[in-house]
């Protein structure tokens, strides 16, 4: 049995070569056998054949939600969508972005660039733009010549929103400490210099920026440095997704909640309990459903070259902004903005949106 | 080694698992409905991945035959890229982020900077391992752990970021410039990234004739296979695993100014985490025993060849959320292969 099965196994797979071999030449049908994954002359691509990938930075909770958006989206257009979630680390995301490159049937690309000074990442994007992809950044931006547009929130605007909220709760000033992913990331630079602004009028200095590369051990152990390391700081600014449950979790331990104004970014299913519970202030909260959902049908416009429904989007700029929502923990709170929301009707909207956090 | 030269070539594991290699790329052809599978970018991809991957993968497999481990490989290859950007920034504090480039000066003495340093390491891994009677594992882990903080305090101190960025042409170039390579029955010429595949050849060239033909070659197989023994016939074991430690170093050294190049910046923070897990599996898929004195740097070769394959097949066989099941895939396939080297091993008795 075994010299029958070492002397065929040489054959066997020469057969599957040779199979395989005529398989290759087969003609795809959408295009792709000719190297043309372009739409018809007339910008009539048919959607089926087209797939739309979205690129996240990290593998955070905040991505949920996108992926609703990104799915509803593509239900409504009948296209195939995905959203690939990458590793948190720029090598990561050059690897996907040329494996992406590699299939013919990627159409257009949705990217959260990690760390806009990566020039790798901007080349890769480049690459798959030479190669006729669409492609443009979703939550946080890249080069502006690597994509064709952005969709994502004016992180500056939520940035002064926080620092402006932190303000109103601590009239009299104090010293912040803000915590974040990557600092270099460029919705980082953008929120916190934001923060930094919108929190001058109450004169509260930021002394620290402390990174965590998105490991949330690590963003707790930071939270626990900060409060050791300065004394005096009051105020504590989640800047990422994450930074709001790891904030929550080491004041309740440390029985801390009344030394500290808590004010984050976004809303994982964590903050909205810990809110709940009165451990955060407030929150300036994104729209990563309709970055999803916004990021896959202007993505689709641009592949079909229906410059009227790209316009309508973008009203000739490139940057479509998702939005901000304020969300205190309830009617009664004093905190002004434009962008208010109580948290049970917050939650009323999650619910509708079939979202457990945002 | 004896048993192994006297096997017939159909029976040896490279020739198998050049098989495996033939059977998983052609299954993924005939399971990628959409044909993206063995077209020029793809094979652009596959040779990239590969030939980086096999670099640092041949370095840890000579460790390992020599009957070592180094968890660090991942750690070297991010401390190495700040090294190497550093010393770019160092000697051409212009050149590193302008379109006129460093050029060729910077370059090469950046790059032997950053392969003395890396020879440091190995030098250190050996030092702890023969002199303090360290277990490889905890001195590797040391290192696996202690490089990626050291290479962020140097980098925090000079340019206040874990990141040192460079975009200087001729760097990204050591990535980025490619040859077209026509392959028969490929549409357009595959554009192979050619300093990966020339610094991949002669690591693989000089670690093959090193592992095979010299003296060195058969006395790091025999320290590998019974280190008493091999004391006692009169070979200078501490000696060999200084060279083993600093082979394995420099191979990550050389994988870590490549990645530099690819990702256009130093980045000690999270380039290269958990490569040193890719190396191993290489190494094991390839036929290297963990316990020491097996394995051929040919095995480790496609071994990596392998993987790549399995990795990148993955998206082409599930078109839908396949990230989701690339862990899975390729842990079992990993687990498959190493298993099926075994029952092998008992059968023929090698």
């Amino acid at each position: 049995m075994r010299s029958l099965s070492w002397s065929n196994f040489p054959i066997v797979c020469l057969a599957a070569l040779a199979l395989a071999g005529c398989g290759s030449e087969t003609p795809t049908g959408s295009g792709a056998g000719s190297g043309s994954s372009a739409p018809s002359a007339d910008g009539s691509s048919s959607s089926g054949d087209i797939k739309i990938v979205i690129l996240t930075n990290g593998s955070s909770p905040f991505w949920d939600a996108c992926n609703v958006g990104l799915k509803d989206a593509g239900k409504e257009l009948g296209v195939r969508v995905e959203l690939v979630r990458n590793d948190a680390s720029e090598g990561g995301q050059i690897r996907r972005l040329e494996q992406l490159a590699t299939q013919d049937d990627v159409k257009g690309v949705g990217i959260s660039v990690l760390q806009k000074e990566a020039s790798g990442v901007a080349e890769a994007m480049q690459a798959l733009r030479t190669k006729g992809v669409k492609v443009i950044t979703i939550d946080s931006d890249g080069p502006a010549d690597a994509r064709e547009a952005f969709v994502g929130t004016n992180n500056l605007e939520g940035g002064r929103e926080l620092g402006r909220l932190a303000a109103q709760l601590r009239p009299a000033g104090g010293k912040a400490v803000t915590f974040v992913g990557f600092a270099g990331a460029q919705n980082a630079i953008e929120r916190i210099g934001g923060f930094k602004e919108g929190a001058a009028s109450a004169k509260i200095e930021v002394v620290e920026t402390k990174e965590d590369q998105t490991d949330q051990t690590k963003a707790q152990n930071n939270v626990t440095a900060a409060i050791q390391n300065h004394p005096d700081v009051n105020v504590l600014a989640g800047i990422w997704s994450y930074n709001a449950p790891a904030i929550t979790d080491v004041i309740q331990a440390n029985g801390r909640r009344k030394d500290f104004t808590i004010v984050t970014f976004d809303c994982e299913p964590g903050a909205i309990v810990a809110m709940d519970q009165g451990l955060i202030d407030a929150m300036v909260v994104q729209d990563p459903y309709k970055m999803g959902y916004i990021g896959a049908k202007l993505l689709l416009s641009m592949i079909k070259q229906d410059q009227a429904a790209v316009d309508e989007l973008l009203h000739g700029k490139d940057f479509y902004d998702t939005g901000l929502k304020v969300i205190v923990p309830d009617e009664k709170s004093t905190l002004q903005s434009p962008y208010r929301m109580a948290l049970p009707a917050f939650k009323d909207w999650l619910k509708e949106k079939g979202l457990t956090g945002s | 080694m004896t048993s192994l030269s006297n096997q017939r070539w159909w029976s040896r594991p490279e020739f198998l698992l050049f098989l495996a290699n033939l059977v998983v790329y052609f299954g993924v052809l005939l399971g990628d409905k959409q044909h993206n599978f063995g077209r020029a970018a793809s094979l652009q991809l596959l040779s990239t991945e590969t030939t980086m991957l096999g670099i640092f993968a041949i370095g840890i497999t000579i460790v390992i035959i020599s009957g070592g481990i180094d968890l660090s490989v991942g750690s070297v290859i991010a401390f190495s890229s700040i090294v190497f950007t550093i010393t770019l920034h160092y000697l051409s504090p212009q050149g590193v982020m302008s379109k006129d480039g460093v050029g060729v000066w910077p370059l090469l003495i950046a790059t032997a900077v950053t392969l003395i340093t890396a020879l440091h390491v190995g030098v250190f891994h050996a030092l702890l391992i023969t002199r303090l009677d360290l277990p490889p594992f905890i001195a590797t882990l040391g290192t696996l752990i202690g490089l990626r903080s050291l290479g962020r305090v140097i980098a925090q101190a000079k340019y206040q970021s874990d990141k040192i960025a460079v975009s200087a042409p001729d760097v990204r170039g050591l990535y980025n410039w490619t040859w077209p390579l026509n392959v028969p029955g490929v549409e357009r010429p595959v554009l192979i990234r050619i300093v990966p595949l020339v610094v991949f050849l002669l690591v693989a060239i000089c670690a093959i004739i090193i592992m095979r033909k010299t003296v060195l070659g058969r006395h790091l197989y025999a320290l590998g296979g019974n280190e008493d023994a091999a004391r006692l016939s009169g070979i200078r074991t501490d000696r060999l695993k200084y060279v083993a430690y600093c082979l394995g170093a420099l191979c990550s050294g050389l994988a870590g100014i490549l990645y530099a190049a690819r990702e256009g910046q130093g980045n000690s923070t999270n380039m290269g985490m958990g490569y040193e897990l890719n190396a191993i599996a290489a190494a094991v898929v390839g036929g290297a025993s963990l316990r020491g004195g097996v394995g051929t740097i040919s095995g480790t070769i496609l071994g990596a060849l392998f993987l790549t394959l399995v990795v990148n097949g993955i998206p082409n066989m599930i078109k839908i959320e396949s990230s989701l099941y690339e862990g899975i895939v390729v842990g079992v396939v990993v687990i498959l292969a190493v298993a099926v080297n075994q029952i092998r091993g008992r059968k023929f008795g090698s």
